[in-house]
C-alpha cells in the first residue's frame, strides 16, 4: 500500500478525474487542424510531391526542417531528466515529468516528417530489409529507434511509482478502465526497500544512457548534412552545433509548457518563479553556447575566401537577412537579456523569452537547410521561379501545423491518464526529511 | 531416281546454296565486289630494333605478273569498341609498299594482344579490302576492380561494422538491464503479495 | 503436253519447297536470336513449341529457350549490376566546340522517354570570372569513381558497377533524395509527379535504360548502358552535330565522337583536358577540354532557341 500526501493528490489529480469544457474545445480545434493536415497529405500522395514547394535543387524543405526541429525538442528530457537526475538537483522535481513527455512525444512526431518527405512511402520497409550501413540515413534510423525505445523505458520507469500511488488511493474518482490501467502498469509496486532500490538503479542507468544516446542521435542527424560536400553543410562543427541547438530548443519548450500547465491546471504552488528562473538560467547558458557555435561557424565561413562559402554568406545576408538576424541575433540576445537581469525576470517575461528562443531555432534550422540547397556548385539556371528558390505551399504549412497540433493533443491526452507533475517525486522530498 | 527424289535433291541443293551465302563480308586477299579490280594486299608486322613497324604491300595480277599498286591510300587501324583507331593513312609508293611505326604504348586486351588491320576503304579501284592480324603488341591491361570495402561499395568498411555493433550492443545491453529490473520488481511484488496473503 | 505440265508442277513444287525452307530458317533464326539476346545459348531440348510473338507472328521456338517473365527480370537486373566485363567507360566533352545545339538533350529525352523538364544531360552557360569568357557547359552524370550519391543511399538503389557506370534501380529507390543532396554536380532529377509516359507492351524494367521514369524516384544519365551492350555510342554522343562529346573505353585508351577517333591520353595531353572541380575528389569519369580557339561567339548558342530555355542564361555571370 502506497502512502500518499492527501494534499498532493488533491492538487495533482483533478485533471485525471474530470475534463473541462475548455479541454474539449481546445482538443477539437487542434483535431480540426490535424484533419486539414491529413487532407494535405492525401493531396500529396495522390498528386505527387509536386504539390509541395520542393523542386530539383531544393529537394528538402519544410519537412526536413520540422524533422530536425522536433527531434531537437526531445533534448529537454535528456537534459532535465537525465543530467539533472544525475546531479540530484531537487528543484527539478516538478518539471521532470513534462520534460520526459516532451522527449517521447517529439520523438514520435519527428519521424513522421521524414515519411512525408519520402517519395515512395510504399517502400519504407526497404530501410529495414535492404539497409546500407555506410549511409547516414541508416545510422539515423537505427539511432532514432534506439532513442525512442530508451526514452519509452525511461518514461515508464518514472511512471511506475505514480501509477502505484494512483492505484492505491481510495478516493480517486476515475473510470474503472483507468483504475485497471494503473493496476497493470504499476507492476504491483508496493514501495518496499528492495523494489525502490531496483527502480532507482534502473533509473540511474537509463538516465546516463539517455544522455549518451541523445548526443549520438543528434550528431548522427547533423552528419546527414555534415558529410555531404554542399557549401554550408560541409562543416566539421555540425555535430556539436546541432546538439547545443537541440538542448536550447528543448529547454525553451519546457518553459512554455511549464507556463501552460501551471496556468491550466492551477499548479502555482508547485511550479514557482524559482523554477522558471532556474530553467531560464539554463536557457541563457545554453543560448550563450549556441551563439558561440553559430558565430564560430559563420566567422570561419565569412573570413575565408572560399567561393561557395562567400556566395552562401552573401545569400544569407541579402535574401535571408531578416531570418538570419532573427535566428542568430534576436533569438540569442533577447532571451539572454531578459533572464540575465533580475529586474527583467518574471514568469511571463521568461516565457516570452522561451517562445522567442523556440521560434528562432526553427528559423535557424530553415536557414541551415534551404539556402545551401539554393546555392549549389553548378548555378541553378532556370526560368521557373519555384525551381529557382523555395517557397513552401499550403500542403507543407498544413502538415507543419498538424505536427504541432498532434504534439499538443498527445500532451493533453496523457495529462488525462497520468499526473503532469510526478507525485512520487514530490513526496520523496518530504519522505527524506522524515527519515532524517 | 524417282521424280520425287529428283525434286527433293534439287530443292536441297538450292536450299544449301541459299543457306551458305557467298557474300562473305571480308575475303582475306581478294576483292569481293565484281565491279572492282582484284588486288592482293599484304601486311607484315615486324619489330626492328624494338621499333614496331607495320609494312603494307599491294599488287594486282595482270596476265600472271605482279603489278605493284602505287599512289593509293591504305588505312592502318586498330578496331576498338565503337570505332577504329587510326594508326596512319599510308600512301603506297612506286613499289606498292608503305610502312609506319606502330606505337608501343597502346593498351591491348588482358594478354596484350592487338588486332591490326590494313585496308583499302571505299577505294575507287578496289572497293573495301582488308588484311587483319592479331599480334602481341599491346600493353596488357588486366583491369579487375578490386572488391574492396569502401563507402560506395556493397560491402562496408570493417571498422564501421565493428563500431556499430559495439555501440548497439552496449546501448541495448543497458536497455536489457532496465527491462530485467522491471521484471524483478514484478517478481518481488508478486512474492510479497503472496506472503501478505498468507499472513 | 505431259512434260510441260510436269515441269510446271515440279517448278511450283520446287518454289514451294524453297519458300518453306527459307521461311523456316529465317523465322527460327530471328526467334532464336531474340530469345538469346542477353545470355549465351542454353542447351537445346530439341522439343519445338509454337508461340505467338509480341508483334503477331507465329514462331516456333525450342522449349528450353522459354523462360518465365520473372526470371528474365532478375536476369536483366543482375546483368545491369555486373555491367560489361573489362571496360572502363569515360566521356570527353570538348567545350571549344559546344554551341548549345541541344541535340544531345533532345536525343537523351527521346531515347529514355523523359518528360521535357527532365534533363539528364544539362547545358549550362558558365563564366568563371568577369574577365574570363562565357562558355557552354554540357553536363551529364559524371559517373564518379568515388560517387558520393552511392555512399549516401540508404537502400542501395544506386550502385557503381565494375565498368564504371553508376545506375539507379527505380524499383528499389524510396525517394529520400539524399543522393540528390549528395551529388555536388546537381546531376540527378526527381520525378515529382507521375511522368505519364506510355510504356511499350511487355516491357521489362531495366536499370540500363531506366524506362519508364517512376514517380517518387530519382533518375539520371546512365551513359546509355543499353546501347553500350550493342557496341553503340550513347545517344547524346551520336546526336551531337558539332562532335563535342567523345566516348570510349579508357582501358583501350580510345575515345570517339562518331566521326573522329583519337587516343584518350593524346587528347588529354594535347588539349589540356581536366575534370570539373577536381578538388572535390569524387574522381569523375567525364573530362573536359577547355573552350579555347572557338570559331564562333558564345551568343550563337542562343539563336533559334526557345525563350523558355534562352531565358535561363539571362543572369549568367561570375559567382
Amino acid at each position: 500500500m502506497m502512502e500518499t500526501d492527501k494534499k498532493l493528490i488533491a492538487d495533482l489529480t483533478p485533471e485525471i478525474e474530470t475534463t473541462s469544457i475548455k479541454w474539449y474545445i481546445t482538443f477539437f480545434v487542434l483535431l480540426a487542424v490535424f484533419v486539414v493536415g491529413i487532407y494535405g497529405l492525401i493531396q500529396q500522395i495522390d498528386k505527387g510531391h509536386i504539390v509541395t514547394g520542393m523542386r530539383d535543387n531544393v529537394v528538402w524543405g519544410f519537412y526536413i526542417v520540422n524533422f530536425i526541429f522536433f527531434m531537437g525538442l526531445s533534448y529537454s528530457g535528456a537534459l532535465i531528466s537525465g543530467v539533472l537526475h544525475l546531479f540530484h538537483t531537487s528543484w527539478r522535481k516538478p518539471i521532470i515529468r513534462m520534460a520526459e513527455l516532451i522527449t517521447v512525444i517529439s520523438l514520435i512526431i519527428g519521424p513522421f516528417f521524414i515519411f512525408f518527405c519520402i517519395g515512395r512511402l510504399d517502400r519504407l520497409h526497404f530501410l529495414f530489409i535492404h539497409p546500407r550501413i555506410q549511409s547516414p540515413i541508416t545510422w539515423d534510423v537505427i539511432a532514432i529507434l534506439t532513442d525512442l525505445f530508451g526514452c519509452f523505458i525511461y518514461l515508464y520507469l518514472s511512471f511506475i511509482e505514480d501509477f502505484a500511488i494512483l492505484r492505491d488511493y481510495p478516493y480517486l474518482n476515475v473510470a474503472p478502465w483507468k483504475k485497471k490501467l494503473y493496476r497493470i502498469l504499476s507492476l504491483g509496486f508496493t514501495g518496499t526497500e528492495k523494489q525502490r532500490k531496483i527502480l532507482a538503479n534502473a533509473r540511474t542507468v537509463m538516465a546516463a544512457m539517455i544522455i549518451a544516446i541523445a548526443i549520438i542521435v543528434y550528431s548522427v542527424l547533423a552528419w546527414i548534412f555534415g558529410v555531404t560536400l554542399q557549401p554550408g553543410w560541409h562543416s566539421t562543427i555540425f555535430g556539436p552545433y546541432f546538439v547545443i541547438a537541440a538542448v536550447f530548443s528543448g529547454t525553451g519548450l519546457l518553459i512554455i509548457l511549464m507556463w501552460i500547465f501551471r496556468r491550466v491546471y492551477h499548479l502555482e504552488e508547485y511550479i514557482t518563479k524559482r523554477h522558471f528562473v532556474n530553467v531560464g538560467v539554463l536557457l541563457t547558458i545554453i543560448a550563450a553556447f549556441y551563439g558561440y557555435f553559430t558565430f564560430s561557424d559563420y566567422l570561419t565561413k565569412w573570413y575565408g575566401s572560399i567561393k561557395m562559402d562567400s556566395i552562401l554568406i552573401d545569400r544569407l545576408f541579402t535574401d535571408y537577412y531578416s531570418m538570419f538576424i532573427f535566428a542568430n541575433y534576436v533569438g540569442i540576445l533577447l532571451p539572454g537579456i531578459i533572464i540575465a537581469f533580475p529586474k527583467f525576470r518574471s514568469i511571463p517575461s521568461i516565457t516570452v523569452a522561451a517562445m522567442i528562443a523556440l521560434t528562432a531555432l526553427w528559423v535557424n534550422r530553415y536557414i541551415i537547410v534551404i539556402p545551401t540547397l539554393e546555392t549549389p556548385f553548378l548555378p541553378i539556371q532556370d526560368i521557373r521561379p519555384d525551381w529557382i528558390s523555395y517557397s513552401p505551399t499550403w500542403v507543407e504549412w498544413s502538415l507543419t501545423l498538424a505536427g504541432v497540433s498532434v504534439f499538443v493533443m498527445l500532451f493533453m491526452l496523457i495529462s488525462k491518464i497520468a499526473p503532469i507533475i510526478s507525485i512520487s517525486e514530490m513526496q520523496e522530498e518530504d519522505k527524506t526529511e522524515i527519515l532524517h | 531416281m524417282t521424280d520425287i527424289m529428283r525434286r527433293a535433291l534439287k530443292a536441297t541443293v538450292i536450299l544449301v546454296f541459299l543457306l551458305f551465302p557467298a557474300a562473305s563480308v571480308h575475303s582475306q586477299d581478294e576483292a569481293t565486289d565484281n565491279t572492282f579490280q582484284d588486288v592482293v594486299l599484304k601486311m607484315t608486322l615486324e619489330e626492328v630494333d624494338s621499333i614496331k613497324t607495320v609494312t603494307v604491300a599491294a599488287h594486282t595480277l595482270e596476265n600472271g605478273e605482279e603489278v605493284p599498286v602505287s599512289g593509293e591510300t591504305v588505312s592502318v587501324f586498330v578496331p576498338r569498341m565503337f570505332s577504329n583507331l587510326t594508326i596512319g593513312e599510308l600512301t603506297l609508293d612506286d613499289a606498292g609498299t608503305a610502312s609506319i611505326e606502330f606505337p608501343s604504348d597502346l593498351p591491348g586486351g588482358k594478354e596484350g594482344n592487338l588486332t591490326i588491320v590494313a585496308a583499302f576503304i571505299d577505294n575507287s579501284l578496289f572497293g573495301n579490302v582488308e588484311k587483319r592480324e592479331t599480334v602481341h603488341w599491346g600493353i596488357p591491361t588486366d583491369y579487375l576492380p578490386s572488391s574492396h570495402r569502401a563507402l560506395w561499395t556493397h560491402k562496408a568498411p570493417t571498422w564501421m561494422i565493428y563500431t556499430l555493433s559495439v555501440l548497439l550492443a552496449g546501448v541495448w545491453g543497458h536497455y536489457l538491464f532496465a527491462i530485467i529490473s522491471l521484471i524483478r520488481i514484478k517478481i518481488d511484488a508478486v512474492r510479497k503479495a503472496r506472503k501478505d496473503y498468507r499472513v | 503436253m505431259e512434260k510441260n505440265e510436269n515441269s510446271k508442277s515440279s517448278r511450283r513444287n520446287f518454289l514451294r519447297n524453297v519458300g518453306i525452307g527459307v521461311g523456316a530458317v529465317s523465322v527460327t533464326g530471328v526467334a532464336g536470336a531474340n530469345l538469346l539476346s542477353r545470355n549465351e545459348a542454353s542447351t537445346k531440348s530439341g522439343k519445338m513449341v509454337k508461340l505467338l510473338s509480341p508483334d503477331g507472328s507465329l514462331v516456333e521456338v525450342d522449349q528450353s529457350d522459354i523462360k518465365p517473365a520473372k526470371e528474365i527480370q532478375s536476369e536483366v537486373k543482375s546483368a545491369a549490376k555486373s555491367g560489361l566485363p573489362n571496360r572502363k567507360f569515360a566521356m570527353v566533352v570538348d567545350l571549344s566546340k559546344c554551341a548549345n545545339a541541344r541535340a544531345c538533350v533532345d536525343a537523351c529525352q527521346e531515347g529514355h522517354l523523359l518528360p521535357k523538364d527532365h534533363e539528364w544531360m544539362k547545358i549550362y552557360m558558365l563564366q568563371d570570372d568577369n574577365l574570363t569568357a562565357k562558355y557552354w557547359f554540357p553536363r551529364p552524370c559524371f559517373h564518379c569513381d568515388k560517387p558520393m550519391c552511392v555512399s549516401v543511399c540508404p537502400v542501395g538503389a544506386t550502385y557503381k558497377r565494375p565498368d564504371g557506370i553508376v545506375l539507379v534501380d527505380n524499383q528499389r529507390c524510396i525517394g529520400c533524395k539524399f543522393c540528390m543532396t549528395g551529388c555536388p554536380y546537381s546531376a540527378r532529377v526527381f520525378n515529382w509527379k507521375d511522368p505519364e509516359v506510355e510504356v511499350p507492351e511487355g516491357h521489362v524494367y531495366d536499370p540500363e535504360t531506366n524506362i519508364p521514369p517512376v514517380e517518387g524516384t530519382v533518375g539520371k544519365c546512365v551513359f546509355c548502358a543499353d546501347k553500350l551492350r550493342n557496341g553503340e555510342l550513347p545517344r547524346c554522343v551520336s546526336a551531337c552535330p558539332m562532335g563535342v562529346l567523345y566516348f570510349g573505353d579508357l582501358l583501350e585508351d580510345t575515345v570517339t565522337n562518331g566521326v573522329e577517333t583519337v587516343r584518350f591520353s593524346k587528347l588529354m595531353t594535347d588539349r589540356a583536358g581536366y575534370r570539373y572541380k577536381e578538388e572535390l575528389g569524387t574522381l569523375p569519369c567525364v573530362y573536359y577540354l577547355p573552350p579555347s580557339n572557338r570559331e564562333f561567339p558564345v551568343e550563337t548558342g542562343l539563336d533559334g532557341v526557345d525563350e523558355s530555355i534562352s531565358g535561363r542564361y539571362r543572369n549568367v555571370g561570375p559567382r
